[in-house]
């Protein structure tokens, strides 16, 4: 049953919801490249501790869907008396399963780095802490941009598993509409096409930092 | 914390552990043939076929598995096209990882050097055996670590098809968890056994990976 | 090579937990609502009339207006947590939320959770598609066909047991497919994937009036009569009973009746001790 009234409800829950989308994605990007930063470095510079943690770390969260990942996340804080809002539970959990890519595409930049910068900025006295703030992570994450924004589209491809845990994202938002209209094809058409043409500012997105960033490359 | 409520359900569990197996090698299988299609067509098809390609793998690049799966499921009995809960995932499968599988496969073929086809060619070998012989073991050692990621993502979104009745592993762990009331434990040890299986994925992958090869000087591979 | 700084990680894991999280003691939840003047409360709002979204998307139905003048009564606000209903259970039992409407009364739950006083009654019932090859409501005659019902509901388990019976008797069983939402059962049963759908006889009699154009049809009534009611956290006597205490006054003024004959179009006297059934 197509009609013009779904449509138009579609496309203004569409306008409200889309916002949560993007704090999702933008939220869970930051907590991935964090966690991937972490991660990293205590895979690279962490002794074999460091080392077995990461690795641990990336393991379970890739081995494991990213839907179980949420529920035990948000049944597991309750239980430890932390109750967080849905969609903060749902951006930690996320941008921490991200994460574990982002230690993968972030080692990549690390060791293409000319190991020449490292020596010549210890020649200037710094430290290593400085040395792989300032320097490397920075051009690490600069080497990895295109592979960074590739995995910031399948954070946005993984916002609507946060319905799960009651967040109403776009796609929910489109389920809660086809609950009331019994429509299908004018709530989940308009929504894909949402999905689309956000996956495709952000590819502009980072075709244009990409170009600024240039410069930066080691 | 108490895993012995989950006891007597070990069975459904595994019932839908099991599902949730072959529901993933199934749909490994029908996207690596998809994948081999759109690459064929991709690298050897008409301008038309290559540009509707093209677009199809920007499409599902942008498109969430979630929301391409309610468009199969329910969008499409609109259309008049009416498939069951099972084929429907699989064909959500299908459709969302092949181009991925498809990139990685053709990303893979032409990183072998192009003088190799020659030498095929002044040795007189026919194209499909240069295909077969040259070109395909090779690209098959490059592409497998890309693959694997993949058909890992592949296996674990199968969790998914639960919200359109296919009765895997997370639909059977809702029904369990709707008769133990213990959602934490039941949902960490299910964390558990999706973990033991892709691992055994992971490694049956890196094994064949070595075999592939062998023969091969691929960094740090095998040794 | 590069160690990351303690103090460093120390100040993150701070960041992360100081990030609107609020925790929570393990007083009776009834403080925290009180204190925090807020009423979380976990919603599946795709079940008219007891719950559902209108066209602006606002919740509303039956109990979210009883609901909103018992927060009334306590001078509190309601915060709607909205997912499907299979998750409503595990989150309530973790704590996630305070309470949630809606729910059949049985046994079984009633081990796990407590009940505020019952707000309605509910019959099952059987919807088809007319003359689908479904001849009633009776068991009998849905042995072997398939159904679609909501997952983890109390109809979905109702038909489970069901099926035991089945079984034992040396007939197929019904074969169950279950969804997240009662449109997708109905879209199930429209496309032809299901035979029948089998829920509440209020919400599929409310399908058939919004489906005019797929002559659904509901052919009888399966099962008994159940409570339906809220439920909360077996941690939180307090908070059960205050929301019983202001259900009962709404019963007491007539709010409760308007609404009934408002959203069913006919009115049920309530019980206010002793609706838990016997296993």
């Amino acid at each position: 049953m197509f009609s013009l009234e779904t449509l138009q409800q579609t496309l203004s829950a569409l306008g409200s919801t889309v916002w949560i989308t993007l704090m999702l994605t933008l939220g869970a990007g930051i907590v991935s490249l964090i966690a991937g930063s972490i991660s990293v470095s205590a895979q690279l510079g962490g002794g074999w501790v460091g080392l077995f943690a990461s690795r641990a770390y990336v393991s379970v969260m890739r081995g494991t869907p990213l839907l179980v990942q949420l529920l035990v996340l948000s049944y597991g804080l309750p239980l430890l008396g932390i109750r967080v809002p849905p969609i903060l539970a749902a951006i930690l959990a996320i941008g921490l399963n991200s994460g574990a890519y982002t230690t993968e595409i972030l080692r990549g930049g690390v060791l293409a780095i000319a190991p020449g910068q490292i020596e010549a900025a210890k020649m200037v006295g710094l430290s290593r802490f400085a040395i792989w703030r300032r320097v490397v992570l920075p051009q690490a994450m600069a080497n990895s941009l295109p592979m960074l924004v590739a995995e910031f589209s399948i954070i946005l491809k993984s916002t609507p598993l946060a319905s799960i845990i009651s967040v109403t994202e776009m796609t929910y938002a489109g389920v809660l509409i086809q609950a009331r209209s019994f429509s299908s094809l004018d709530v989940f058409l308009p929504i894909a096409a949402a999905y689309v043409a956000i996956f495709y500012a952000f590819t502009m997105l980072a075709v244009w930092l990409d170009r600024q960033l240039a410069p930066m490359r080691g | 914390m108490d895993f012995a409520v989950l006891v007597p359900y070990l069975p459904q569990l595994a019932l839908g552990l099991g599902r949730t197996t072959l529901i993933a090698a199934f749909a490994i299988a029908t996207s690596l043939a998809a994948a081999a299609l759109l690459t064929w067509g991709r690298m050897r098809g008409s301008a038309a076929i290559r540009r509707t390609i093209k677009v199809y793998t920007q499409l599902v690049l942008g498109l969430p598995i979630l929301t391409l799966l309610y468009v199969v499921y329910f969008v499409l009995p609109s259309a008049g096209i009416r498939i069951d809960a099972f084929w429907a995932g699989i064909l959500t499968l299908t459709l969302y990882y092949s181009p991925y599988m498809a990139e990685a496969v053709r990303g893979a073929i032409l990183s072998i050097p192009h003088g190799q086809l020659q030498a095929g060619r002044m040795v007189g070998l026919a194209e499909g055996t240069i295909l077969w012989r040259i070109v395909l073991p090779q690209a098959a050692g490059v592409a497998l670590p890309a693959l694997a990621g993949i058909a890992i993502g592949l296996t674990k979104d199968t969790a998914i098809l639960s919200v359109i009745s296919v009765q895997e592993f997370a639909y059977a762990t809702k029904q369990v968890v709707s008769r133990t009331y213990a959602p934490f434990e039941t949902w960490l040890a299910v964390a558990a056994a999706y973990w033991v299986l892709l691992s055994i994925l992971d490694l049956g992958v890196r094994t064949l990976e070595r075999r592939v090869n062998y023969y091969r000087p691929v960094r740090g591979v095998g040794r | 090579m590069v160690h990351l700084k303690k103090s460093k990680v120390a100040f993150l894991s701070a960041l992360v937990v100081s990030l609107g999280i609020t925790s929570q003691a393990s007083a009776d939840a009834l403080d925290t609502v009180l204190a925090n003047k807020k009423l979380v409360v976990a919603i599946d709002p795709t079940f008219a009339p007891f719950e559902f979204t209108d066209a602006s998307g606002k919740i509303v139905g039956y109990d979210p207006e009883i609901i909103e003048k018992v927060a009334e009564k306590l001078g509190v606000e309601v915060e709607y947590s909205v997912m499907a209903f299979s998750g409503i259970i595990p989150g309530l039992i973790a704590g996630a939320f305070d309470v949630t409407p809606t729910l059949n009364v049985t046994a079984e739950r009633a081990q796990k959770i407590d009940y505020v006083m019952p707000t309605a009654a509910s019959m099952n019932a059987v919807m088809i598609v007319s003359g689908n090859g479904v001849a009633s409501s009776s068991i009998d005659d849905l042995s072997g066909k398939t159904c679609a019902v909501k997952q983890t509901t109390q109809p979905e388990q109702m038909m489970m047991a069901m099926n035991d019976e089945l079984v034992k008797a040396g007939k197929a069983p019904v074969e169950l497919i279950g969804f997240e939402t009662i449109e997708q059962t109905v879209a199930a049963l429209v496309d032809g994937r299901a035979a029948c759908v089998v829920d509440d006889k209020s919400v599929l009699v409310q399908a058939v009036a919004a489906r005019t154009d797929a002559k659904l049809e509901v052919v009888g009534d399966i099962g008994g009569t159940q409570w339906i009611g809220w439920g909360v956290n077996k941690a939180n006597p307090k908070l059960t009973e205050a929301l019983s205490a202001a259900v009962k006054e709404l019963v007491a003024d007539g709010t409760v009746s308007q609404l009934q004959t408002k959203y069913f179009g006919y009115t049920v006297e309530l019980p206010t001790a002793d609706f838990i059934p016997a296993q």
